[in-house]
């Protein structure tokens, strides 16, 4: 089941859109959130190692 | 033709009054695509009006004394605590276990109550799943019962939404002005921390909704939302017109959060119609409506069905699938017909023992009826729990806190002993008013005597002030008035007020003009439709039609949604002789409600004075049909009707339904009544009489009485014995004859000073000092003649001037021998009359 990224930007932030679309919406935002905190620690971890 | 596939959407507490302004502005495009293409109307909830009770009627068609589910809360079987209402509570089939039976799917997400979950052949996500989500890091595992099958818990856990995980893109759509919110306000964190939960969990119920009717195999599937009520009892206070003690800042924070709700209630709906073809039938409802005009309430009071108080007893329904009606609105749906029509779409047979029916008029083509004895009489598996299983955990404390929160308990006092005494007696008490509800008032009555023996702490208040309107219906003057003093005593802790316990005691002692009075002042200080609705019938009582009109005029405009306030409002007119108003008001009142056979009735009798014999047949076979049991009132009106339609077209009928009428002569006391019996007699008419009253010097010739007639209020059964006889019966009695039988009535009218100069010579009184009092008295017994001939199509009545009569004969009795069409001798009538014995004649009345 596609989500039609024209009416529902999926981002870290969610959206009563993503809401509304049901299990399809809220998997896709959790991919997204958990997708950014993998980023965010990547990130400080590298920051931290240089 | 394709199987049949049926999606039942619960919305809580969704109502009309604030779904059409929302469609209005655009906000529920889904919706109103499935009313476009579907069925809409009211959906009339039971009393009381607590949602597990409601929910479960809903799901078996049963009312709750047979299906056995009595409140929020229960006593756990080893009576070691009490517990949310269970499933288990439930004894009686639901859909689900007779669809399981049947070898259909079914899913069931949510509903109240459905923990534990029953092993029906498809998935329940119960009410216990998505309840107190506060954080995904304080996830405890998934208790036994909540999910059937197991092997879906890992899929739809992973759904849950936590309310520690809304971001501001989430919330603002709802509370725009959220960075108004002041967060040591105590008042704005617990409403907006309350909203964080309400929220999570109905993402939770939707996630789990969407996901099961996307990757199951379904033939039914039911999902419960109630975002809608619990938005309702925590913000309706700040929806639009501000009232005037709400707060300027909390309502720029608070008000758009109902139409907010709705809205998004709406885009999960038009979300579900993505994943739904156009072969499944769609039905959307809620179980009771919920206040948003001027009554709602701001303080909380301290009150025994304090969230009843929000709930107005009309919810939503709203349905579209193959075989319904486009764009119609649908009348007279309650709770218990949801089940059945179910059922019905699946072409399973309706128990008998429901007490909903198939709601027909929602159908392009209805099918035959098809009904067995009970469905829990069939022997077979339905998915039910195994009895032997112990559910007895307090599941979620936080779930009954968060009902206190909501006004739907009282907080458990924490001593045990004492709360399962409590849900006992609430349980009990709950019980009493479904029988009220279903006029069951002797079962009432007795659960009522049984719980006011209760000792402190419990709180007997609520169980007296039921009684003492039982006994106001029963009109029981005494049991009302103890009742009455010992609320009057009573130290409750609910607040109540006894005023219209008083003004309707009042009524039961006759003194209207009191109770008018009271609820005069009343009025003036706190205008309520209710007061107005009393005032108007009070003053009908005493024939004041104009008053009685003004009093309903102002009962609907406070609270024009109240049909019986239109039936009034037209009886009123009826009785004013303006037709067509009469029948305008029955039609908006059909309009709000329409199985109230009253209106229909209204309707019938205004449309044959307006010579609209067709519509006024159909509307009393209307009423007849919507009452459901026999009633001769309305027997006589077809009767009458039919027999005008046949002169109309001047077709011969040979039973003239008034063969066998009862005649009887009537008339005040000394108006004539004794020398029609004699002419009658004379003229060959059969009489009933007996010798018990001799003649004397003021009827010398007889008083043709039958002993009986004296206790006619208190025992009418004789009435068959006069069938096609003639009978004499005061006017005072008249309203005691029964309504099973038709009367002529020849009336016997005679100049009331007369009568009052006969009368005080007969007694033996001062007859040259008349009474004022005495006159308007009689006068009285006149107009409430005139008012029963009014509402009775059983009663024809014939005025006959007693001094006409006296002076020409002639011209009177051809009259009544047309009346009375009977084979009667008139020479022998008229030789009956001796003038000589009219000895009371005042002056002014002498014929020139």
């Amino acid at each position: 089941m596609k989500i039609k990224k024209q009416k529902f930007e999926i981002s870290v932030e969610g959206s009563i859109g993503l809401l509304a679309l049901g299990d399809v919406g809220h998997i896709a935002w959790l991919k997204a959130k958990n997708k950014h905190i993998v980023e965010v620690e990547s990130k400080k971890s590298k920051n931290e190692k240089t | 033709m394709k199987k049949p596939k049926v999606l039942l959407i619960g919305w809580d507490a969704a109502d009309w009054q604030t779904i059409w302004p929302c469609i209005k502005k655009g906000y529920m495009p889904a919706l109103k695509s499935i009313m476009d293409r579907g069925v809409y109307g009211n959906m009339a909830t039971l009393n009381p009006s607590f949602s597990p009770m409601l929910w479960t009627t809903v799901a078996t068609g049963k009312t709750p004394d047979k299906h056995g589910v009595l409140g929020f809360l229960e006593v756990m079987s080893n009576q070691k605590g009490i517990r949310e209402t269970t499933s288990a509570s439930r004894k009686t089939r639901a859909l689900w276990n007779i669809f399981h039976n049947q070898g259909l799917k079914s899913n069931l997400v949510g509903w109240w109550p459905s923990f534990p979950a029953e092993p029906i052949n498809g998935v329940v996500v119960s009410d216990h799943f998505h309840k107190n989500q506060k954080s995904r890091e304080k996830i405890k595992p998934l208790k036994t019962g909540i999910i059937h099958p197991k092997s879906y818990e890992k899929t739809l856990e992973n759904l849950r939404f936590f309310s520690d995980e809304f971001t501001t893109s989430h919330l603002l759509p709802f509370i725009p002005n959220a960075k108004k919110i002041d967060f040591k306000n105590e008042k704005h964190f617990k409403k907006f921390s309350t909203f964080l939960n309400m929220l999570s969990e109905n993402c939770t119920v939707h996630n789990v909704f969407t996901n099961l009717i996307r990757t199951t195999e379904w033939d039914f599937t039911a999902v419960y939302y109630d975002l809608i009520d619990h938005i309702g009892h925590t913000f309706m206070e700040f929806y639009p017109p501000k009232m005037k003690n709400v707060n300027d800042l909390d309502y720029e924070i608070f008000n758009q959060m109902v139409d907010h709700a709705y809205r998004f209630q709406d885009m999960m709906l038009a979300r579900t119609l993505e994943l739904i073809d156009d072969d499944t039938t769609i039905i959307i409802m809620s179980d009771h409506g919920f206040e948003s005009g001027a009554k709602r309430r701001i303080e909380k009071v301290n009150y025994f069905v304090e969230a009843a108080l929000d709930h107005r007893q009309f919810g939503m329904f709203v349905a579209a699938g193959p075989n319904l009606k486009s764009n119609e609105k649908v009348f007279g749906l309650g709770l218990v017909d949801v089940a059945p029509t179910i059922l019905d779409i699946f072409d399973l047979p309706v128990g008998e023992d429901m007490d909903g029916s198939v709601a027909t008029d929602i159908f392009i083509k209805p099918k035959p009826k098809n009904t067995i004895p009970s469905w829990d009489l069939v022997k077979g598996d339905f998915g039910e729990l195994d009895k032997s299983m112990k559910f007895d955990q307090i599941s979620s404390q936080e779930a009954i806190n968060q009902m206190v929160e909501l006004g739907y308990i009282e907080k458990p006092s924490g001593n045990l002993a004492m709360d399962i005494k409590q849900t006992y007696c609430d349980k009990r008490f709950n019980l009493s008013k479904v029988y009220i509800g279903k006029g069951d008032l002797l079962k009432a009555k007795e659960i009522l005597l049984d719980l006011v023996k209760e000792e402190h702490p419990i709180d007997t208040t609520p169980y007296y002030l039921e009684l003492v309107f039982l006994s106001i219906n029963e009109k029981n003057i005494n049991d009302s008035e103890k009742y009455l003093k010992i609320l009057k005593k009573a130290k409750s802790r609910f607040s109540f007020n006894t005023f219209f316990i008083e003004v309707s005691i009042l009524k039961l002692k006759g003194e209207y003009e009191k109770a008018i009075s009271l609820l005069n002042s009343h009025v003036q200080k706190f205008p309520s439709d209710y007061a107005y609705y009393q005032m108007g019938q009070y003053y009908r009582h005493i024939d004041k039609f104009p008053e009685a009109r003004k009093a309903f005029e102002n009962a609907i405009e406070i609270n024009g949604n109240k049909a019986k306030y239109w039936v009034s409002l037209g009886e009123v007119h009826f009785q004013l002789e303006e037709f067509e108003d009469a029948a305008n008001e029955a039609l908006i009142a059909i309009e709000l409600v329409r199985n109230f056979a009253d209106a229909h009735y209204l309707l019938g009798m205004a449309l044959e004075k307006l010579g609209d014999t067709e519509n006024s047949k159909t509307a009393f076979l209307t009423a007849k049909y919507l009452l459901k049991k026999d009633s001769k009132k309305i027997d006589h009106a077809v009767e009458n009707i039919e027999t005008q339609i046949s002169l109309e077209s001047k077709q011969n009928f040979q039973n003239s339904p008034t063969k066998d009428a009862i005649i009887v002569v009537s008339g005040l006391p000394r108006s004539g009544t004794s020398l029609m019996m004699q002419m009658l007699n004379n003229s060959g008419c059969k009489v009933l009489i007996d010798k018990e009253r001799i003649a004397d010097e003021s009827n010398p010739k007889g008083y043709f009485e039958y002993k009986p007639v004296m206790n006619l209020m208190n025992d009418n059964s004789w009435l068959h014995k006069a069938k096609s006889k003639a009978v004499k019966i005061v006017a005072p009695l008249l309203k005691f004859l029964d309504q099973k039988h038709r009367y002529k009535v020849v009336f016997m009218q005679r100049d009331i000073d007369e009568i009052m100069v006969s009368q005080s010579k007969m007694l033996k009184r001062d007859h040259e000092t008349l009474s004022l009092s005495l006159k308007e008295g009689l006068e009285s017994i006149l107009s409430e003649v005139k008012r029963w001939e009014n509402s009775n199509p059983g009663v024809q009545i014939l005025i006959v001037d007693y001094n006409v009569l006296i002076d020409n004969p002639e011209s009177q009795i051809p009259k009544i021998v047309e009346f009375l069409d009977l084979d009667l001798d008139t020479a022998k009538m008229s030789n009956a009359i001796d003038a000589s014995l009219y000895r009371n004649r005042l002056k002014k009345k002498q014929p020139n």
